[in-house]
């Protein structure tokens, strides 16, 4: 995997920390010269309209593609430098959630377990309840719905206590109570256990409940950081103030989610 | 505990509970019963050749390997990184805090263990089949079937890294499988009828050890032995530079 070496200055910062990051496709679509930094017990809402380039920023974060310009930074390790101090301060999910149909909860937080020896039988048992799977988690993964599947991703992902979290539509499939659930759970590790969190979701309601800053993308590019307490004064609602500013930059060209309005 | 031994228990995990792999372990001891039970019924015969005294853990051994246990274990070892391509679950295994390195490392250890596992379960229900006809000369022959199923580990980790390329190649497990043993096939079929081909003998030649059954060792057995050591470190280096570029 290509990952450049050589330090940008991010070697010292504690968080997440993006800088001049480029990554195009064949179809030279993509990210470009993406700058940010989330610090620690921020969540930082990554908003944008379908093929803006949200999933691709997350999957550049956790190694699934590869980079030949700009530098990504979690706590100070790079994963060109450190891959595996990089990587076990991370918990995520990625897109579609896909787990192993032949395990169970409890096999695939095992799965998670045998990289953090740390991790007790009682911490399983408490992260399968806290997200609602305790009863099922004797059963096979392929027996459960988008919904449970989401919620056993989501437990993979805080089960070890990461510093950093990446969640990628983590509300996708959803009932309003899983919904719920998850939303106090990402402001709970944020306010209290200091993590430093970056959601990215179409929705811009998903965004506008918990996010602390929220970054607007489009076309590959992010147009704004701004904090949402700050949007919200600006237009009164973050969708407005979405909507307007992509209507600025290019209004002819944006292709809208209807969901975003719903 | 070290990340690598992390990723082959996350592995064996996986490959523990996968129906196929009991599926397949369950044919293997089957088989071989069979073969134990077919040993006595036909006086000694199998039908087609006599079993020396004191050799049907060989035998039975020698009979598994020719095909079956080779295209199970070919197609576990397909159906182990195609199947994480096929389900979307690669994106799970490649953010775990392991390097694709020790990724692929923990994937062809786990298979290695599984072939063993096959190896080790003919050998032992032969062994114990060959007691009710036990003579002198039993423990000796015996040992030499012991050795037999650790040097056949070698072509059987082949075919294992051979298997994990062709499922990084293919998404579809029908598609590498069949491929896969297409090419397996072709080098055969080559060798027939080009001898400049003799080369890659040591990748069809599964039988390598047959020198070590009759009791007389030669050159050719260590050259070939050698030879396919070589073809494993070649296809696990094409392995390893396949998963290192792999995005998701």
């Amino acid at each position: 995997m290509l990952r450049p070496k050589k330090n940008l200055g991010g070697a010292k910062l504690k968080g997440i920390h993006v800088k001049n990051l480029t990554r195009k496709y064949n179809n030279n679509r993509g990210v470009i010269n993406i700058n940010f930094s989330v610090g620690q017990g921020e969540i930082f809402g990554l908003l944008g309209p379908n093929g803006a380039g949200k999933t691709t920023t997350l999957k550049l974060v956790t190694g699934l593609l590869s980079y030949k310009q700009g530098a990504i930074y979690v706590n100070g390790s790079s994963l060109g430098n450190e891959y595996e101090v990089y990587m076990r301060q991370i918990g995520c999910i990625i897109g579609d959630v896909r787990l192993y149909p032949y395990l169970n909860a409890r096999q695939h937080l095992g799965l998670v377990k045998n990289y953090y020896p740390a991790i007790t039988a009682d911490r399983i048992t408490e992260v399968l309840t806290s997200v609602g799977l305790a009863e099922f988690a004797s059963e096979k993964v392929g027996q459960y719905s988008t919904g449970m599947k989401q919620r056993l991703a989501f437990a993979m992902a805080i089960v070890h206590k990461p510093q950093v979290l990446l969640l990628d539509e983590p509300f996708r499939g959803m009932d309003i109570e899983g919904k719920s659930m998850m939303r106090s759970q990402i402001k709970h590790l944020a306010e209290r256990e200091g993590l430093a969190i970056i959601v990215s979701s179409h929705l811009v309601h998903d965004i506008e409940d918990i996010a602390s800053t929220v970054a607007v993308m489009n076309r590959g590019q992010i147009i704004k950081i701004i904090p949402k307490q700050a949007a919200l004064q600006s237009q009164g609602t973050l969708e407005n103030y979405f909507l307007n500013l992509l209507q600025e930059g290019e209004a002819s060209n944006v292709n809208l989610n209807s969901s975003c309005s719903k | 505990m070290s990340t690598l031994t992390a990723a082959v228990q996350n592995e064996w995990l996986k490959l523990k509970a996968k129906r196929r792999s009991k599926v397949f372990l369950i044919i293997v001891i089957a088989l071989t019963i069979l073969l134990v039970v077919l040993h006595y019924a036909t006086r000694s015969s199998f039908g087609f050749f006599i079993v020396q005294p004191n050799q049907l853990a060989k035998t039975v051994l020698n009979l598994m390997l020719q095909l079956v246990i080779p295209l199970l274990a070919f197609i576990i070892s397909v159906d182990s990184l195609a199947s994480e391509k096929n389900q979307g679950t690669l994106k799970v295994l490649l953010t775990q805090p392991a390097s694709r390195l020790k990724l692929y490392f923990s994937k062809l250890i786990s298979l290695s263990v599984a072939n063993a596992i096959m190896v080790l379960a003919v050998f032992l229900i032969a062994t114990i089949g060959g007691l009710f006809s036990a003579s002198n000369g039993f423990l000796l022959e015996t040992f030499q079937a012991l050795v037999i199923c650790l040097l056949v580990l070698v072509p059987l980790g082949l075919i294992s890294a051979w298997g994990l390329l062709m499922g990084q190649l293919f998404t579809n497990g029908t598609m590498a499988i069949g491929l896969g043993l297409l090419g397996l096939f072709l080098i055969g079929i080559g060798q027939l009828f080009i001898d400049r081909l003799y080369f890659l003998s040591p990748l069809t030649y599964l039988d390598f050890y047959n020198p070590l059954i009759r009791g007389n060792l030669t050159v050719n057995f260590f050259i070939t032995l050698l030879l396919m050591i070589s073809y494993c470190i070649m296809l696990v280096s094409a392995g390893l530079l396949k998963i290192t570029s792999t995005e998701n």
